[in-house]
């Protein structure tokens, strides 16, 4: 080692020591982890002598720089440099008017002095709002005419039904939509013509066939006159959301054309041939219409939307969530770690065999004298608390998740809460005034109470209509009951169906009757004794 | 079924140790001696079972044992929400567990018993369990006592397995 690397390897205070510490390496490494060994072979850039320092023989990459326009400083890298045109403005271009009036001191003194003692008044009909960042916002013009494209309202249009009107999303019961809109459109003058549409931006549940729901299609409007001197191509029809689908935007869209336009596209009365894209007709006229005004208002499902539906020979769909099962780890014979062991094996039992069980229950605890949930939720709270295992006292207890089956007909707990949420939407206006009594409600005010047959599906429905027609097969039935019966001999229990929920009176003083579900080909037996079998019933007489 | 009394408390017999009368609490670190063996009663002739698993744990018909949470009555009060709900399980015990209390019992508490209006009805047979039913011996495992039938016969006429 020579004298000029021993003083750079040792540090002066342990010169002398016997076993110096090292500060640094005395050779350099040959190999560098985040180099590798290609930084030492020789290359055509560097001359490795006592200079050279291990490089990467990569060229590094630097991030492109883009240059940018001071007065674009707001947009995004990503806005700049994608490939899209940008904003396009496919309307009319808006009146240059001045925004603000000059005042003179004395009115701004007067109106400072207004301010100050809260006399400002807004006439809220003079305030015309054509900004249209909530179109933006609503996605109104992405979805009708494409990305980037916009327009301005130029010319005034009132869509009102009766007192309610059309203004930028504001929400409107369907019921209030049932009937044809007044509509009132601004003349500018120099003669040319209108064309008026209507669309459910969202109401098209046809997947075979993209578009917008047309509700309304009015052509070829003089300038000046009524709707009524138009051609009126598609006669008004409410919007139909769908219950279960929210909100629809419902759009009213005007386009001016100088000349009575004509397009071939196949409309008909039908909610199928209601069905256009509005960017392919747009599209189709492009050269004679420019759109000049956009109303548009927010509807969500209610009674009058099945009503439609009827009139149209259609059933009403109900659009729910479809959730998926929850998540379970496969069961082990003996779980590693210690589980619940009434969850853990519950987890793994049939579903369908679980809700027996619960209408078992429910059977055995609502008695012809008390139906429904007891007043209390334990009256022996403390005893059972202290005499029985917790998760047997638990279910005692228990009211919510799937113990609300226990005292709920789940079925009438649907259709009460459908009700319910369509007693919200409609307008309630004499109630604050007066309270009195309740009376029974006219139907124009609140619509009829929801007929269970419309909402029940399947095995109910049939039953429902079995009820109807005077047939009693699903009719709860009190048989006599053998004196005797073993498990050779039990008493025969017809049944339309695998299985049948019989009630065994085991004394025939006891109001209480135990429940219980016979399936067919096991004969079962009462806890008092007498066995049940299920048979084939007689399709004819029952 | 399982208590939910105080702990458990012995009093060593006054006639074997004249001296002194020693309370003592049965716990998990302080086992008397005569527990720490199978024990053989020679009035029976044969092997007694433990009288503390008898106490402790539940043996559900399928060969589970199941047993309320160690410690779930100590300071409560100063335990989270999360504690007052969980420790109230009765929890299941592992393979080997399982295998020891066996051990400890006589053939007598290793029957199968059904009782009417048992709350654990349900939990007495295993659900979605695709492992063999029987032993290599061809017993049955962990069911009630029925035929045994092929596997795929099996699934389409029983609800467990």
């Amino acid at each position: 080692m020579s004298g000029k690397d021993y003083a750079r390897l040792v540090a002066m205070k342990y010169r002398s020591a016997r076993s110096t510490p090292r500060i640094n390496r005395p050779v350099r490494p040959r190999v560098i982890a985040w180099a590798g060994p290609k930084a030492f072979y020789p290359n055509r850039f560097y001359e490795i002598d006592r200079w050279y320092k291990a490089r990467i023989d990569k060229p590094e990459k630097i991030p492109r720089l883009h240059i940018i326009e001071p007065s674009e400083f707001t947009r995004s890298i990503y806005e700049i440099t994608s490939n899209d045109q940008g904003e396009i403005d496919i309307g009319f271009a808006l009146k240059d008017e001045p925004k603000f009036s000059t005042k003179t001191d004395e009115q701004r003194v007067d109106l400072e002095r207004k301010a100050r003692r809260l006399e400002l008044r807004i006439d809220l009909d003079q305030v015309r709002s054509e900004d249209i960042g909530i179109y933006h916002h609503y996605k109104i013009f992405e979805h009708l005419f494409g990305k980037g494209a916009y327009f301005h309202s130029v010319q005034q249009l009132n869509v009102a039904f009766g007192d309610i009107e059309l203004y930028n999303g504001n929400i409107i019961s369907a019921t209030s939509l049932v009937n044809q809109p007044q509509i009132e459109i601004e003349s500018i003058g120099s003669g040319g013509y209108s064309t008026f549409v209507l669309v459910n931006i969202d109401g098209n549940p046809f997947e075979e066939k993209p578009g917008e729901i047309v509700q309304w299609l009015i052509k070829d409007i003089p300038d000046g006159k009524g709707v009524d001197a138009g051609t009126e191509v598609l006669p008004y029809l409410q919007p139909i959301p769908f219950m279960g689908t929210g909100y629809h935007r419902m759009t009213a869209l005007l386009f001016r054309h100088p000349k009575p336009i004509d397009f071939d596209f196949k409309l008909d009365k039908t909610l199928i041939g209601r069905v256009m894209k509005v960017s392919q007709f747009y599209k189709a006229c492009e050269e004679q219409i420019t759109p000049s005004a956009v109303r548009f208002c927010q509807t969500s499902y209610d009674l009058s939307c099945k009503k439609a539906l009827h009139d149209l020979g259609m059933k009403s769909p109900i659009y729910s969530y479809e959730f998926n099962d929850a998540l379970k780890p496969a069961q082990r014979e003996f779980p590693v770690k210690p589980m619940p062991f009434n969850l853990y094996l519950d987890m793994y039992r049939d579903p369908k065999e679980m809700e027996e069980e619960l209408l078992e229950e429910r059977l055995k605890r609502a008695q012809i004298t008390d139906y429904g949930a007891p007043k209390w939720l334990d009256p022996n709270y403390n005893d059972n608390k202290r005499d029985l295992a917790p998760w047997i006292h638990d279910r005692i207890i228990a009211r919510k998740g799937r113990y609300t089956a226990l005292y709920e007909n789940m079925a009438q707990l649907a259709a009460r809460s459908i009700f319910a949420a369509l007693k919200k939407q409609v307008n309630v206006t004499g109630s604050f005034t007066a309270r009195s009594l309740a009376t029974e409600a006219n139907p124009d005010d609140y619509g009829h109470y929801p007929d269970p047959l419309e909402h029940a599906t399947g095995r109910e429905k049939k039953m429902l209509l079995a009820r109807l027609a005077g047939d009693d097969r699903y009719e709860p039935k009190v048989y006599y009951r053998a004196e005797h019966s073993t498990k050779e001999k039990p008493n025969l229990v017809p049944s339309h169906f695998q299985d049948r929920i019989v009630g065994c009176m085991c004394e025939p003083d006891s109001g209480h009757v135990n429940f219980m579900m016979v399936r067919k080909g096991t004969p079962k037996r009462c806890e008092c004794g007498h066995w049940f079998k299920a048979i084939d019933a007689d399709p004819e007489s029952v | 079924m399982l208590g939910r009394g105080g702990e458990v408390i012995r009093l060593l017999p006054s006639a074997s140790s004249s001296t002194t009368a020693i309370a003592s609490t049965r716990g998990i670190a302080n086992i008397p001696r005569w527990e720490r063996h199978i024990r053989f009663d020679p009035a029976e002739g044969r092997k007694r079972p433990c009288q503390d698993v008898l106490d402790r744990f539940k043996r559900l018909n399928n060969g589970m044992w199941i047993r309320p949470v160690p410690g779930w009555h100590k300071q409560r009060y100063q335990k989270d929400e999360k504690w007052q709900t969980t420790s109230m399980y009765y929890e299941t015990s592992t393979k080997d567990e399982c295998e020891m209390l066996d051990r400890l019992m006589t053939p007598y508490w290793l029957k199968r018993r059904h009782y009417p209006d048992d709350p654990y009805k349900t939990y007495h047979v295993r659900h979605d369990l695709r492992s063999p039913r029987v032993d290599e011996k061809g017993n049955l495992l962990r069911e009630r006592r029925k035929v045994l039938l092929e596997d795929s016969v099996a699934d389409k006429y029983f609800h467990d397995r």
